[in-house]
């Protein structure tokens, strides 16, 4: 970044500088925005199946996580493969 | 980087060939891409007026990684269907057959239309300046409805289209102008703007709410930076900072919380600003959705050393961002050509039975990443660190090469079967084969999620809002993906010193104009402003009246019917919205 004397007096921050809040702030803002369109009552975040699975799939990641975790990267890379073999048979 | 490093591929040095133009006399020229001192450099020769060289890009590594392809893929695509508005009757070829003609190959993803060249700003290096042309360019609202039906007409309509200028809002039917858009069933409104009508003073907030309720969603941002002395260089008006945050103030106060900050990156004016603009942009996470870096596009006749100088590639705008945010945002891994999600978007549209939005613009046009806050740590990080990027991609592009045919074959075996047994047995058959295709799709969408969830990283909210996504690429998933994340992405227009042929027939970005004849000319967003422009204007140029005056008059104080102070005025506002003293106008109508 220039240091000249006129820039020194600009303000410059980088982002190691975020609030504490700032992560909160994200969610609210997505918290919002699924409220917003779930009070058409016509969204798909009234679908109470559509729901259901995303309920389903976080809790699959979050297993997810940890069976990656204790599996290594190595195993894991061979599990993805056999799984998208399978995945892709049409 | 990006899983490439040591491969064979970034070590060989770069050679393409292609087709440009001499920036002297605009004739087509062949020219090539090379590769000297770890840059990109396009160099070409005119007969008649010379040799030509300008960089494309200032890391050869990242450019070769834009370039990268598999047997199974590459970043370089074609639309799906892209039916041409015009025979291609002019034997130079592209960009001469504008119209679109046969030879282009990407479908329009974000219509544009220039609601006026009337502006309240007067910057040096815009196209669009009443005062500098003598004339007005600005379509009625019976032109501005024929352009939106000639977008909307087409195959694969575009979802987004934005309202360009001049400065929009100087126009008193801007709302109304909205109202039509969304009447049309564009999903996305859009207005790029300096901020004019949204920051006024009196009547800001209101205008601002009445576009939202009119249909308008998001506000593309003229942001040069958060430095009064920045604005200064580049647009020549003093204390423009607070003019743009009372913009986002009005917004966040009439909740339209869809704000896109553009800033055009000019080496030496504005590079250093880039950091403070993301940074900006996080703090105002509840409106701002997105930023959008702009290379500054070179016109007009300079010297090799003049361009040197000025010249700016996107690699460089994404190193700047690496230094600036301290490798929070790194050139290594952080940034995808829009193209990447191409596969990934038809099969999402596909599944969702909605509109697909194809991005098959060139690589060498933009690049893009989405800004996410780990909730753990609370530190900014691309969102490829919530993913397995290629191997998402590569995944996509399989399953989209394997499925790509039931868009055009649903099931049909239950109607074929019992088809020849009358009426009845036509209509069994029917529904039969209806629910065959649900059931099949239910599996496909079982599929795809399975797929892409396994290259998933984390959970967490955004998480489960992506899932939303893929499962069904409804418009409140995908907002409501987009409010938990900041998209970053940076554009690089293309002028005569870096025109590529292959670049302006996969434009994705497309100005929509109403001719004198009744008729609607397409035209790429790249060759309407380096080629067409000037001819066309003159076709569709209108005469400055006193009533176009007095819709949008800052010199006597009054702007749109309210009075604002004359030191406000003269300290934010060019007189007159750049239209010239002209005597014996007042009795004009």
């Amino acid at each position: 970044m220039p240091e000249n004397s006129s820039d020194a007096q600009r303000k410059f921050r980088t982002l190691t500088e975020l609030k504490p809040s700032t992560a909160k702030e994200y969610q609210d803002a997505i918290v919002k925005r699924v409220d917003y369109f779930a009070a058409t009552g016509t969204s798909t975040f009234n679908n109470a199946i559509e729901n259901v699975i995303v309920t389903g799939a976080s809790l699959f990641l979050n297993a997810k996580e940890k069976i990656d975790a204790m599996l290594g990267d190595e195993l894991v890379d061979k599990v993805h493969s056999a799984i998208e073999k399978i995945l892709l048979l049409f | 980087m990006y899983h490439i490093d040591g491969s064979d591929y970034l070590k060989e040095k770069w050679y393409s060939k292609t087709i440009s133009v001499c920036p002297e006399c605009l004739q087509r020229i062949p020219a090539e891409y090379i590769e000297e001192d770890g840059k990109i450099w396009m160099v070409k020769t005119c007969p008649e007026h010379g040799d030509f060289k300008d960089l494309i890009s200032s890391s050869a590594r990242y450019y070769k990684w834009t370039h990268y392809k598999t047997d199974k893929w590459e970043f370089l695509k074609n639309g799906e269907a892209n039916p041409s508005d015009v025979p291609a009757t002019d034997p130079r070829g592209c960009p001469w057959n504008c119209g679109l003609c046969p030879e282009h190959l990407s479908t329009c993803a974000l219509a544009l239309i220039d609601l006026t060249n009337r502006c309240n700003m007067a910057c040096s290096f815009c196209y669009a300046n009443i005062g500098k042309a003598g004339y007005l360019v600005e379509p009625s609202l019976e032109e501005i409805d024929r352009i939106m039906a000639h977008f909307r007409s087409k195959p694969i309509p575009p979802p987004a289209i934005m309202f360009t200028g001049g400065e929009p809002t100087v126009r008193k039917d801007f709302p109304e102008i909205c109202a039509m858009a969304r009447k049309h069933g564009f999903k996305e409104v859009i207005v790029a703007t300096n901020g004019y009508g949204f920051q006024r003073k009196k009547g800001g907030l209101e205008f601002t709410k009445e576009c939202y309720e009119k249909g308008l969603d998001t506000l593309y941002l003229q942001f040069d930076g958060i430095n009064n002395e920045t604005y200064e260089k580049t647009r020549g008006i003093k204390n423009l900072m607070a003019y743009k945050e009372r913009v986002v103030e009005n917004c966040r106060k009439a909740e339209l919380t869809s704000i896109v900050l553009v800033a055009t990156i000019a080496r030496g004016v504005t590079d250093m600003e880039v950091g403070n603009i993301i940074q900006y942009a996080i703090d105002n996470i509840d409106v701002v959705r997105g930023i959008t870096f702009q290379p500054v596009s070179l016109c007009g006749r300079i010297s090799f050393e003049e361009m040197q100088d000025l010249r700016i590639t996107n690699a460089d705008v994404i190193q700047e961002i690496d230094k600036q945010t301290g490798g929070a945002v790194s050139i290594e891994n952080a940034w995808y050509p829009l193209s990447t999600i191409v596969e990934l978007g038809r099969i999402m549209s596909f599944l969702a039975g909605v509109e697909p939005v194809e991005f098959t613009c060139h690589p060498d046009c933009g690049f893009s990443t989405y800004l996410v806050v780990d909730p753990e740590t609370n530190k900014m990080v691309p969102i490829m660190e919530y993913f397995d990027p290629l191997k998402i991609i590569d995944f996509a592009n399989q399953f989209w090469e394997k499925i790509k045919h039931k868009e055009k074959e649903p099931i049909k075996i239950f109607t074929d079967l019992l088809g020849n047994f009358g009426d009845a047995g036509k209509s069994l058959g029917e529904t039969m084969d209806k629910g065959a295709n649900w059931l099949d799709m239910q599996q496909l969408r079982a599929r795809f999620l399975m797929g892409m969830l396994q290259y998933t990283k984390k959970s967490g909210k955004l998480m489960d809002m992506f899932t939303r996504v893929l499962l069904n690429a409804r418009w409140d998933s995908i907002s409501s993906f987009s409010h938990g994340a900041l998209l970053i992405s940076s554009m690089h227009f293309q002028d005569a010193y870096n025109f590529d042929v292959e670049r302006a027939k996969r434009c994705i970005v497309h100005f929509g104009i109403a001719m004198p004849d009744g008729t609607v000319k397409e035209c790429s967003f790249c060759t309407m402003n380096s080629f067409h422009r000037p001819h066309i204007e003159k076709l569709i140029a209108k005469e400055v009246t006193n009533k176009i005056r007095n819709e949008f008059d800052t010199t006597t104080g009054k702007v749109r019917g309210e009075i604002i102070s004359k030191e406000e005025v003269v300290s934010e506002i060019q007189p007159n919205g750049g239209i010239p003293e002209r005597k014996g106008m007042e009795d004009e109508v």
